[in-house]
């Protein structure tokens, strides 16, 4: 073979072999699942108001499982108990990461329209199977080459939830429009979340074990909103890295710079409220602790807040909720 | 191994090295980079749209499933393996060049094999190049994060259009080894047979590599709609399966055609 042969054919497999490597290395440089934020945002739809990612292995992993346990103990978490009865999955025990994006209401439709995307060691198939075995309701359709499975809604009050398998141990729930939404963006036919996050001008949640990003709902506009003479929060994410401890950081955007300020200074009220709570004798000594960590930094219209919450700080408020709300009666 | 195999070996590859030379700098090779690089043209026309906001919003990833799903893999992929794979047999014939081959001390079936695997490494590094380049023009601007979240797709993209390649250049090899008129052929598979047999109901569709392809990829911007219109797609084993049966039977097909053919 010619010399120059030989150097075309090997410029067209290096230009195919730096292109997988380099792919390899966006997909595998982020560190844990909460790490591939493009991946969280592989089915959300941009119609997302609300989009959160949750890495549950490092959640799992860290002393706030125990906490979070407890805390939940007895309450019951409605949705993961239906998930675990109808399908098998244990979304503590089975499942990586989920991402959650919820689509706002608005004037022309009313319905509740979210839809969740679990990653996990569970067998995605089987637990279909468990599905249409154990519900005589289940309606199957094909929608984009997946199977959707309908759930009839249990009463009146309650909507009708479906599921999708896409993947070996990738699931989809939601409410069965949306779900189809979330197929259309993983097919490609409809954009995802992932330009929209960006839009509001949040990302680098590399690092976070997990982090939500959204517009204000109405209510949040009603409280820190123009008509209450409040400066106008635009957009925000609040994102949170479990280490030794809690780093939590919570960063939105206002309508304009001034906006912004009057935000700042809001906060900063909160935080020496908060710092007044320091010291033995307080009555809330673990929020003067956490508000001693606060940072505020202000660039235009954007306001940055950061701040660190010992494990054992979670855990004692943890514990002294319930004690507050069994104190009344014990009187 | 035998001494026969190993010899048999020796000389497809030997005949595969010098063909690729000669396909490398033929003057069909510039057409071919031509129809290669409409992928990257179309990828590069959706990030102009984009820059100037013409037209509807989509993301990176989406311009390129449709890129993919529409150009790519139907239409790029089987005319660049025509193109090469049908000439493998009649470009000697046509030349003149054909009884100097065969009178020499290799086998038919060696010689075959040869051209044949070069034709295929030609096609498919054209298209691999192709759909890498407009993956990342496409997908590149939004961002190191969705490169990473997207990298599934990339790789997977690759090695269904490697399969369906294989595919079809044994298909269009056999063409050019059966047929004096190779092209005509090929051209009425790509735009006639596998145009109508994909949209048409009913079994018809597995008579074709483009059903298979649809059912592995995973952009469903023409699939979705056309699988709801005539039935599901085929499950993944069954596609690759499938494929390399097509590769397997055609190629062994090609081989034995040329072992009987009367070369003038």
């Amino acid at each position: 073979m010619m010399k120059s042969s030989r150097w075309a054919l090997l410029l067209a497999v290096g230009t195919v072999g730096a292109g997988v490597v380099a792919g390899a290395i966006a997909r595998f440089s982020a560190t844990g699942l909460a790490g591939r934020k493009g991946a969280a945002l592989e089915w959300a739809p941009a119609s997302t108001s609300l989009v959160g990612h949750l890495d549950v292995r490092a959640l799992s992993k860290s002393p706030l499982a125990e906490t979070w346990s407890e805390a939940v103990k007895g309450q019951g978490v409605t949705t993961a108990e239906e998930i675990r009865e109808a399908t098998g999955i244990d979304l503590w025990k089975d499942v990586d990461a989920i991402t959650v994006s919820i689509t706002e209401r608005t004037e022309d439709d009313n319905r509740n329209r979210w839809g969740l995307s679990v990653d996990g060691a569970f067998d995605a198939e089987a637990a279909a199977k468990k599905l249409v075995t154990a519900r005589k309701d289940v309606a199957v359709e094909d929608y984009q080459g997946a199977k959707i499975y309908r759930l009839s809604a249990a009463s009146r009050d309650s909507a009708d939830v479906a599921m999708a398998v896409v993947g070996p141990s990738t699931a989809l729930f939601g409410e069965p429009s949306y779900l189809r939404e979330m197929l259309d963006v993983a097919s490609g036919r409809k954009p995802s979340a992932s330009g929209v996050v960006e839009s509001w001008g949040f990302g680098g949640f590399a690092e976070d074990s997990f982090w939500v990003a959204g517009k204000p709902s109405k209510a949040l506009r009603a409280v820190v909103g123009r008509g209450a003479e409040i400066p106008s929060l635009q957009a925000f994410a609040l994102s949170g890295r479990l280490a030794s401890e809690v780093s939590l950081r919570l960063r939105g955007k206002a309508a304009d710079a001034a906006s912004a300020q009057k935000l700042a200074d809001l906060v900063r009220g909160f935080v020496a409220l908060g710092r007044l709570q320091m010291g033995p004798t307080a009555s809330n000594p673990e929020l003067g602790t956490i508000a001693e960590s606060v940072q505020v930094e202000l660039a235009a219209d954007r306001i940055d807040i950061s701040l660190t919450v010992p494990y054992e700080t979670i855990r004692k408020l943890s514990e002294r909720r319930p004690k507050e709300a069994a104190g009344p009666a014990e009187r | 191994v035998s001494a026969d195999s190993r010899r048999f070996v020796g000389t497809a590859w030997l005949v595969a090295q010098w063909s690729l030379s000669e396909l490398l700098w033929a003057p069909r090779t510039l057409a071919m980079i031509a129809i290669a690089a409409a992928p990257l043209g179309l990828a590069l026309l959706y990030r102009i749209a984009a820059a100037f906001r013409i037209g509807e919003a989509s993301s990176g990833y989406a311009a390129f499933s449709a890129i993919v799903a529409g150009a790519s893999l139907p239409f790029v992929a089987p005319m660049i393996s025509l193109f090469y794979a049908s000439g493998v047999v009649s470009d000697d014939v046509e030349a003149g060049t054909m009884p100097y081959f065969v009178t020499r001390p290799s086998t038919r079936a060696s010689f075959l094999a040869g051209k044949m695997l070069a034709s295929y490494l030609m096609t498919a590094l054209l298209l691999l190049v192709s759909l890498t380049a407009a993956f990342y023009v496409a997908v590149a601007p939004a961002g190191w994060d969705e490169i990473g979240a997207r990298f599934g797709s990339l790789v997977r993209d690759l090695w269904v259009a490697a399969l369906g390649v294989l595919a079809y250049n044994g298909v269009f090899a056999l063409t050019g080894t059966v047929l004096r008129r190779p092209l005509l052929t090929g051209l009425f598979f790509i735009f006639g047979w596998q145009a109508v047999a994909t949209f048409v109901p009913g079994a018809i569709r597995y008579l074709t590599v483009a059903h298979y392809l649809h059912s592995l990829m995973p952009h469903r911007a023409l699939g979705g709609g056309i699988a709801r219109l005539v039935g599901d797609r085929s499950s993944a084993l069954v596609s690759v399966a499938a494929l390399l049966a097509i590769a397997a039977a055609t190629h062994v097909l090609a081989v034995r055609v040329f072992q009987r053919k009367e070369l003038r």
